[in-house]
C-alpha cells in the first residue's frame, strides 16, 4: 500500500539530510535566515497590533494561499511531470490514477508540514510577547487555504503541461469565487469543489506526463555557427533565457514593478494597498519605494539568473569539465550573458520616472547598476561552489538576504550624503567603481572556487 | 596514447579504483569489462578530466590530465554513459556550441557529414528535450568524435542505438587509428571491435590480455567474464 508515496517521501527526506550534511554552512545560514524572517514577521505583527491597526485577515489568507499554490505547483511539476524516476511506478500494474494521487499526497503533506512549522514558530514568538491571540476559526480557515492552495497549484501544474489547457478554466473561477465571497463557508465550498475536480483530473493526468513539445527551430539556422568561446557561452545562455520566456518576463517585471512602485511613490498607497500593508506604508518614503522596487527586480534579474546559470549545469557539468576550456572563460561567458537581463530591467527607470519625474533618473540608474553588480558579486562564488546541487531556493533566499543588507547600507550612505550635498555624481561614480572592482574580484574568486572544487573532491 | 599510473579513487568507504595501472596504446581498441560498480565509468571519467582521482596520474599523449589539463582534454573525445545535454538547445545548436568551445574549423561540414552517417540529420533542428535516449546518444557521439580526437573514450557506446547505427559505429571504431577505450557490458561488442580487454572487479584488475588469445583460452569473452567473476 502507498509504495510510491512512501518511497518518494523517503527520497525527499534523504536528499534533504544528505544535502544538509554535504553543505552544512549553507543550511545553517539558511536556518538562521528563516528564523530571522519569522521573527521579522512576528515583529511586524506586534507593531501593527500596538499601532491599533486594522489588519484584514482575509488578505493575509489570500497571500499565504497564493504562496502555497506557487510552491505546490513547482513541487508537483518536479515530482511528477519532470521526474525521471516516476516511469517505474507508472509501468507497474498499479493504476496510473493511484500512482499520481500518491504523488499528490506527498506534495500535500509537504505543504501542510511547512505550514505547521512556520505557523507554530510564529505563534510561539507572538506568545513570548505576552500578547494573547486567539483565532481558532481563522487558523482553521488558513489551514483550509493551505490545502486549497496545494490542490489548485497541483491542478495548474497538471493541466498547464498537457495538450488540453482548456482544463485550466475552472481554476480562475475558483479564485474569483474566493475573491468575492470572503466567508469561511465559501472557502469550504471551494475546497470541496476543487477536491472533486482534482479527483476527476487524476484520470487525465497521464496526458501531462506524455506531453512533450517537439519544437522545430528551422527559422533560426542563420544563428547556428561557430563562435569565439565567450560569445558561444553568451549565445547559449541567452538562447535558453529567450526560449524559457525569461527575457520577456524580465521586461514585464521591470515595467510592472516600475509602474507600481512609481505610482506608490507619487500617490501613496491609500487607494490600492490592502489595509494591513497600508498601515506600514505610512512609514515608507518615496525613495524607499524605488529602493524596494529595484531590490525585488535585482533579485529576479541578477541573483536568480546568476545562480541559475550554475545550478542549471547540474547534469551537464561533465561537458564543462571535459571540454578544453579554461574555468575563467566559463565565468566570463556567464558574466557577459548577464548584460541582457540587465538591459531588460532598464524599463523600470522609465516607468518609475513617469510618476516621479526625470530628476530621479541618475539616482535610479546608479542604484539599479549597483544592485545588479552586487547581486552578481554575491551570486557567482556561491553558484560556482554549489554547482550541481539542488539547493536553488536556499541559495536564492540566502543571497537575497545578504543583498538586502548591502543595498540598505548603500542607500543609507546616499541619504546621508544627500543631507550635506545635492551633488551626488562623485558618490555614484565611486560606488559603481567599487562594485565593478568587487564584481571582477568575485569572478576571479569564483574561478578559484570552481577549480578548487575539482581539487577538493580529490581529497574527499 | 593514454597512460594510467597508480590510480586510486574512493567514494566514501567504497573503493572504485584501487591502485590500477594501464597503458592504452595507439591503434588499439581496448575494452573494459566488469560488473556494475567495478570502476569502469570512474576510470573513463578520470581519464576525461571530469572527476579527480585520489592518487595517481593519467597522461594523455604525454600531457597530464591534472597539470596540463587543457592540452590533455584537447586530445580526448568522450561519450558519457548518460548523455545529459542542454534541453532547450537543438541538436545542431548543441554541436556548434561544443565545436566553438573546441575551436573546431570546418564544423558545419563535419556535423552535416556525421549527422547523415548516424541517421539523425532530420532531427537536428528539434530541441534536445524532445529527443529519445538513442537520439541523444547519437548527438553525444557526434560531439565526441567531430574533432577527430586521437584518444576516444566511449562509455557504453551502443546502448540505446538502433542496429544500423550500432553497426556504423562498430565500423567507425575498427577504422580508427588512435587510442580507443570502450567501457561496456557487451561481450559481442568486445569480440567484434576490441584488440585488448581488461576485466575489472571492485576496482582491481582481474584479467587482461589480447582478445583473440582470451577467446582461444576460454572459448568466448562471455565465458572469460564469468570465469573471473568468482
Amino acid at each position: 500500500m502507498l509504495e510510491t508515496y512512501k518511497y518518494l517521501f523517503l527520497d525527499i527526506a534523504r536528499n534533504f539530510f544528505r544535502n544538509a550534511k554535504t553543505s552544512p554552512l549553507l543550511y545553517l545560514f539558511f536556518g538562521f535566515m528563516m528564523f530571522f524572517s519569522i521573527v521579522g514577521m512576528a515583529f511586524i505583527t506586534l507593531f501593527l497590533i500596538r499601532q491599533n491597526a486594522e489588519v484584514n485577515i482575509y488578505e493575509v489568507f489570500l497571500l499565504i494561499m497564493f504562496v502555497i499554490t506557487m510552491k505546490s505547483g513547482v513541487d508537483f511539476h518536479k515530482y511528477y511531470i519532470k521526474s525521471n524516476t516516476i516511469s517505474y511506478p507508472l509501468s507497474t500494474p498499479i493504476s496510473h490514477q493511484r500512482t499520481i494521487s500518491e504523488i499528490f499526497l506527498v506534495v500535500f503533506w509537504l505543504q501542510l508540514g511547512l505550514w505547521a512549522f512556520f505557523s507554530i514558530l510564529f505563534s510561539i514568538f507572538i506568545a513570548l510577547s505576552e500578547i494573547k491571540l486567539s483565532y481558532p476559526i481563522e487558523y482553521i480557515q488558513f489551514t483550509m487555504g493551505v490545502m486549497l492552495g496545494t490542490i489548485l497549484g497541483s491542478l495548474i501544474s497538471m493541466h498547464f503541461f498537457s495538450s488540453k489547457r482548456l482544463r485550466l478554466i475552472p481554476i480562475p473561477i475558483f479564485f474569483a469565487f474566493l475573491w468575492f465571497y470572503r466567508e469561511p463557508i465559501a472557502t469550504l465550498i471551494i475546497l470541496l469543489l476543487a477536491t472533486i475536480y482534482l479527483i476527476i483530473s487524476f484520470r487525465w493526468a497521464l496526458d501531462s506526463y506524455q506531453f512533450v513539445k517537439r519544437i522545430e527551430r528551422n527559422k533560426e539556422l542563420k544563428q547556428v555557427k561557430t563562435r569565439d568561446a565567450i560569445k558561444a557561452i553568451f549565445h547559449k545562455e541567452t538562447t535558453i533565457l529567450w526560449r524559457d520566456r525569461l527575457l520577456f518576463s524580465f521586461v514585464f517585471s521591470a515595467v510592472t514593478i516600475g509602474g507600481f512602485s512609481g505610482y506608490l511613490a507619487q500617490f501613496g498607497g491609500d487607494s490600492i494597498l490592502p489595509e494591513g500593508i497600508k498601515q506600514l506604508a505610512r512609514f515608507i518614503t518615496p525613495s524607499m519605494y524605488g529602493f524596494l522596487g529595484i531590490y525585488i527586480l535585482a533579485i529576479y534579474t541578477s541573483v536568480f539568473t546568476s545562480l541559475n546559470f550554475f545550478l542549471a549545469e547540474e547534469d551537464t557539468e561533465w561537458l564543462i569539465r571535459n571540454l578544453p576550456i579554461r574555468e575563467k572563460t566559463i565565468m566570463k561567458g556567464k558574466a557577459v550573458s548577464l548584460v541582457l537581463p540587465f538591459i531588460c530591467s532598464i524599463p523600470f527607470v522609465a516607468f518609475f520616472s513617469a510618476f516621479k519625474g526625470l530628476n530621479m533618473i541618475p539616482s535610479l540608474m546608479w542604484f539599479m547598476a549597483f544592485s545588479f553588480m552586487v547581486g552578481v558579486t554575491i551570486s557567482f562564488p556561491l553558484g560556482a561552489k554549489y554547482m550541481g546541487k539542488k539547493s536553488d531556493v536556499l541559495l536564492l533566499y540566502c543571497v537575497a538576504m545578504i543583498l538586502f543588507v548591502v543595498l540598505a547600507i548603500a542607500m543609507a550612505f546616499e541619504n546621508l550624503i544627500s543631507l550635506y550635498s545635492t551633488f551626488l555624481i562623485p558618490f555614484y561614480i565611486i560606488t559603481i567603481l567599487v562594485a565593478a572592482v568587487s564584481m571582477f574580484l568575485s569572478l576571479e574568486f569564483s574561478t578559484y572556487i570552481f577549480k578548487l572544487k575539482y581539487n577538493l573532491s580529490k581529497a574527499l | 596514447m593514454i597512460v594510467v599510473e597508480n590510480l586510486t579513487k574512493q567514494y566514501g568507504k567504497i573503493v572504485a579504483l584501487n591502485n590500477v595501472n594501464f597503458t592504452f596504446n595507439e591503434k588499439t581498441v581496448t575494452a573494459i569489462m566488469g560488473e556494475n560498480g567495478a570502476g569502469k565509468t570512474t576510470l573513463l571519467k578520470i581519464c576525461a578530466g571530469i572527476i579527480p582521482s585520489d592518487n595517481g596520474n593519467v597522461t594523455i599523449d604525454g600531457f597530464s590530465i591534472i597539470k596540463n589539463s587543457i592540452a590533455a582534454r584537447e586530445k580526448i573525445g568522450y561519450l558519457p554513459e548518460m548523455p545529459y545535454m542542454y534541453e532547450r538547445l537543438t541538436g545542431r545548436e548543441f554541436l556548434f556550441y561544443v565545436a566553438s568551445l573546441r575551436k573546431l574549423e570546418g564544423a558545419k561540414e563535419k556535423i552535416d557529414e556525421l549527422s547523415k552517417l548516424l541517421g539523425i540529420s532530420h532531427f537536428m533542428d528539434q530541441e534536445l528535450g524532445a529527443y529519445s535516449k538513442g537520439m541523444k546518444q547519437k548527438i553525444s557521439l557526434i560531439s565526441a568524435i567531430m574533432h577527430n580526437p586521437n584518444n576516444l573514450l566511449l562509455d557504453e557506446p551502443v546502448w540505446g542505438l538502433d542496429p544500423l547505427t550500432a553497426r556504423t559505429l562498430q565500423k567507425f571504431i575498427l577504422e580508427r587509428k588512435g587510442t580507443t577505450i570502450i567501457a561496456t557490458h557487451s561481450p559481442q561488442l568486445v569480440e567484434k571491435v576490441a584488440n585488448k580487454v581488461y576485466f575489472l572487479m571492485r576496482g582491481e584488475l582481474k584479467l587482461s590480455g589480447d582478445v583473440k588469445e582470451i577467446i582461444q583460452k576460454f572459448g568466448s569473452i562471455e565465458e572469460a567474464y564469468f570465469s573471473n567473476q568468482s
